[in-house]
């Protein structure tokens, strides 16, 4: 379970959107959670479980809980069998079978795809992506993105204090925050965008727009392994469709 | 699809990562202030005027990427930023940037398509949860009798007026500001540059 993280990161996604999306196609409302469960064990596993539940916690689980709540209050339907009332709201069974299916769901896959980008780092997705071919534009522009994020923020934050010396307020009352709004934005939209005349210059100076085969410096490679799972997995899904048109 | 691959020149290329950061450090500006608006669409306008549609809605699809690795329920609301992507692209060839008035409309086109793709999603994916202080009006409006569609449409189009309104007209003065240098290596950019300023 831990040897999961020096995987090929397209079987890591293949692997963990199979226990993801499973309970889309299982018609049982708790298996959502059990799934949910299972990706927390193989995070914990692989020595990142409190950076996970923390991560879910600010995420989906408000939102787990408010549609759980939302289901359970507003279905709309002609035969509902209603549970319990508070004022003029009613609970009906139907309500929160559908909350649990849909909780449950969104718990599973949207887990699995977070766990997936904890233990793939950037370099390796990029590196796949070069491997299946796809233009080497498109993975910069993807890498450029995630880079230059923290750049910018750190630009924001010398651009704010620079203003906040020059008389800008950014405490008060709304009319004055939103006042500060345009001397925050304008001056980092405009230098970042200028910026890119330069990076235009380095690209170039290294053959990015020639046609032809790019080398890399990262590299990996798939293992046997990855060719067993990637095709397990695909087994599993299929089987489970089986059932769900012959069985259930 | 050839023409399509014509916008995408490096300069361009390298537009849409910048505004893929614009997007996510302006919406971290806007709850610095705490105010109550996102502008975390303002970089895909951008792009979608100065580059047009297709770099734009690049833009919008790469933004909600990138915000999708860190909380996959962004990754469901994709459509909304390729529709405000191409939208401004469209709009903006046909000179909706060029006064007050037509840019006061292209915001509203923009909050209503907004608003309205961002209400389905919610509404058929999310169940209308969103986790949000906007969930709680949602269900009251709920309670109240409303259909689903019409309770979370309702909710989001006020927020959403006043953050599109804004966003255009940041996007207008940030142009207005660039050299012609720059605007002139941009697909759409000759459509903001006057004339006079071209004959020194």
């Amino acid at each position: 379970m831990s040897k999961i993280k020096s995987l090929y990161p397209s079987t890591k996604l293949v692997l963990l959107l199979t226990i993801g999306v499973s309970p889309f196609i299982i018609e049982n409302p708790f298996v959502g959670f059990i799934t949910f469960g299972l990706i927390t064990i193989i995070s914990i596993y692989n020595g990142i479980g409190i950076r996970f539940l923390r991560i879910i916690r600010n995420t989906l689980l408000i939102l787990a809980i408010f549609m759980l709540i939302m289901r359970s209050l507003f279905i709309v339907g002609d035969d509902l069998h209603y549970v319990y009332q508070i004022a003029s709201l009613k609970i009906s069974i139907e309500g929160i079978v559908s909350g649990l299916y849909m909780s449950g769901r969104m718990l599973s896959l949207g887990s699995s795809l977070i766990l997936f980008f904890e233990i793939t780092s950037t370099q390796d997705i990029v590196a796949n992506l070069k491997n299946t071919g796809v233009n080497p534009k498109v993975t910069y522009v993807m890498l450029a993105s995630l880079q230059m994020i923290p750049e910018m923020k750190k630009q924001s934050n010398t651009i704010m204090e620079a203003q906040q010396s020059r008389g800008i307020e950014t405490t008060g009352n709304i009319i004055t925050r939103l006042k500060a709004l345009i001397p925050s934005v304008t001056p980092l939209v405009l230098s970042s965008i200028l910026n890119t005349e330069e990076k235009a210059l380095t690209l170039e100076a290294r053959a990015f727009t020639i046609k032809g085969p790019k080398t890399s410096l990262h590299k990996i490679y798939k293992k046997r392994s990855d060719k067993n799972i990637f095709w397990i997995c695909l087994l599993i899904i299929l089987i489970l469709i089986i059932m769900k048109v012959f069985i259930w | 699809m050839k023409k399509i691959k014509k916008d995408f020149t490096l300069l361009a290329i390298l537009l849409i990562p910048v505004s893929v950061a614009i997007n996510i450090v302006g919406f971290q500006i806007c709850q610095l202030l705490r105010l109550p608006i996102f502008l975390d669409s303002i970089g895909t306008i951008l792009a979608g005027a100065i580059a047009g549609p297709w770099v734009g809605m690049a833009t919008g699809i790469l933004t909600n990427l990138v915000n999708g690795i860190f909380n996959p329920i962004f990754l469901a609301y994709m459509p909304t930023s390729i529709f405000i992507g191409l939208i401004t692209g469209f709009l903006a060839r046909n000179n909706f940037f060029k006064n007050i008035f037509t840019l006061l409309i292209l915001g509203l086109v923009l909050s209503v398509v907004s608003a309205v793709s961002s209400g389905i999603i919610t509404a058929i994916v999310f169940a209308g949860a969103t986790g949000t202080t906007g969930s709680i009006a949602t269900g009251v409006l709920l309670a109240a009798g409303n259909n689903i569609m019409v309770s979370v449409f309702s909710v989001q189009i006020i927020q959403e007026l006043a953050d599109k309104f804004l966003a255009v007209i940041i996007v207008k003065l940030v142009i207005s500001s660039m050299s012609i240098r720059y605007l002139s290596k941009m697909k759409n950019g000759m459509k903001f540059i006057k004339k006079e300023d071209l004959y020194e």
